[in-house]
């Protein structure tokens, strides 16, 4: 018996060794609002990410389908906010399937992706036109006050934007949860604890 | 190869949960005392042994081992591997509790048919032993990738679409699982002969015990 439980121990070593290399495969789905884009980064728990999995946007409450794609080799898929789902202000279910048996989803609301893009739309066309003629110009006092809140707007909203995305990335990889090498060790523990448990059950019995 | 939580069907799951009851009550009352701790090993090599990845296309496949724990344990396979997926379940939130009746099913009745179709040659010479072995753990895999496309086919999808893509998918994990099992049974062998041939010593074991009786 002592010899068994020492050449399974082996084994058990020789796992922990290959245990390196960690990765869960629940998918995790994660995604954020960057201007007008909305960005997917699907991962399995652990580490990898996810590539080639299969997005769908939906309408969180009817189903109906918005757009749909499939990830790049990052583990990444981005598209832009579908017009529909500003007007209508929808919440979106955004679901990630990696094969049989694996998905997971993430909900958007519709707060979360409006605020960045409802100033965007009329920008490109605005702001584009008004910062040329805004340094061709010299700045006209009638058209000032108005157009410089958009152009400010954007501004802002841009920089926010720049500044912010390692914090969010930061945030979403804070949200992955990795194995520890104290879960497997945690876990091994109580299966032996188990194990003692069962053992002292049989044992009263056959007393 | 654990199905995740919200993908199988009520039906599928309740039924799967009744077969592992079964199975686990059979598994609990064949398990004798002297093997507890054997189980327990084995239980710990299953748990951790799903952490050993092999990237194949989008799904991620790992090591399951349930045809080295089949062929040893027998029918205790299934209280093994359901306790080996709660664990997995709590610390790595690998499938989940709702759908732990389904994946024991999965990977435990593959481990108990490989124990029926294969433990009789594991008493035979070295080369056979090993080639039997072999086929354990690659057939378990196999066996398992089956039953998963059946109860994902029992949900929606097209059974002969998934199995082939699940039985793909698995190929690297079956013939590597097919390896590890056959290198554990030759060195358990070695170290350890009476592992492998519990079930006849411990006919032998109640005989000379009813005799002294």
């Amino acid at each position: 018996m002592r010899q068994t439980v020492n050449g399974l121990s082996l084994c058990l070593i020789f796992f922990f060794l290959l245990e390196l290399d960690v990765q869960a495969h629940g998918v995790r789905v994660f995604a954020w609002s960057a201007g007008e884009t909305i960005k997917v980064e699907a991962a399995f728990r652990g580490s990898g990410p996810a590539r080639k999995a299969k997005i769908t946007v939906q309408e969180a409450e009817s189903g109906h389908e918005l757009v749909s794609g499939l990830t790049d080799s990052k583990g990444l898929f981005q598209f832009p906010v579908p017009p529909q789902a500003i007007r209508e202000k929808m919440d979106l279910k955004i679901t990630a399937d990696c094969g049989p048996g694996h998905k997971g989803k993430w909900l958007l609301k519709a707060a979360d992706y409006l605020e960045m893009s409802a100033h965007s739309p009329p920008l490109p066309a605005a702001t584009g036109g008004e910062q040329e003629k805004e340094v061709d110009g010299g700045g006209k006092e009638a058209a000032g006050p108005e157009i410089d809140e958009h152009l400010i707007r954007t501004i802002v909203a841009e920089e926010l934007d720049k500044k912010l995305a390692p914090l969010k990335k930061l945030l979403h990889e804070s949200l992955r949860p990795k194995i520890d090498s104290r879960d497997v060790i945690g876990g091994i523990g109580w299966l032996l604890g188990l194990a003692g448990i069962a053992a002292w059950i049989k044992n009263k019995k056959k007393e | 190869m654990h199905i995740s939580e919200g993908i199988v069907s009520a039906p599928v799951l309740t039924g799967g949960a009744v077969l592992t009851a079964v199975g686990t009550a059979v598994g609990l009352k064949k398990l004798d005392y002297e093997r507890i701790m054997t189980s327990a090993i084995l239980t710990a090599a299953f748990f951790v042994g799903s952490l050993v990845h092999i990237p194949v296309g989008p799904a991620n496949v790992h090591l399951i081992l349930n045809g080295l724990i089949g062929v040893i344990l027998g029918w205790a396979s299934f209280p093994a591997i359901l306790t080996g997926l709660f664990m997995q379940a709590v610390f790595f939130q690998y499938g989940g509790i709702v759908v732990l009746g389904v994946n024991t099913f999965n990977m435990a009745a593959p481990a108990v048919c490989s124990y029926y179709c294969l433990r009789p040659w594991l008493d035979n010479s070295r080369g056979k032993q090993a080639v039997a072995a072999w086929l354990g753990g690659f057939f378990s895999v196999f066996l398992a990738a089956v039953f998963l496309a059946l109860s994902l086919t029992l949900t929606d999808e097209g059974f002969l679409e998934t199995a082939g893509i699940l039985i793909g998918a698995h190929l690297p994990v079956m013939i590597i699982e097919g390896f590890v099992t056959m290198f554990a049974v030759v060195f358990l062998n070695r170290v350890q002969p009476e592992i492998l041939k519990r079930s006849k010593m411990s006919v032998q074991e109640k005989v000379s015990r009813s005799m002294t009786e």
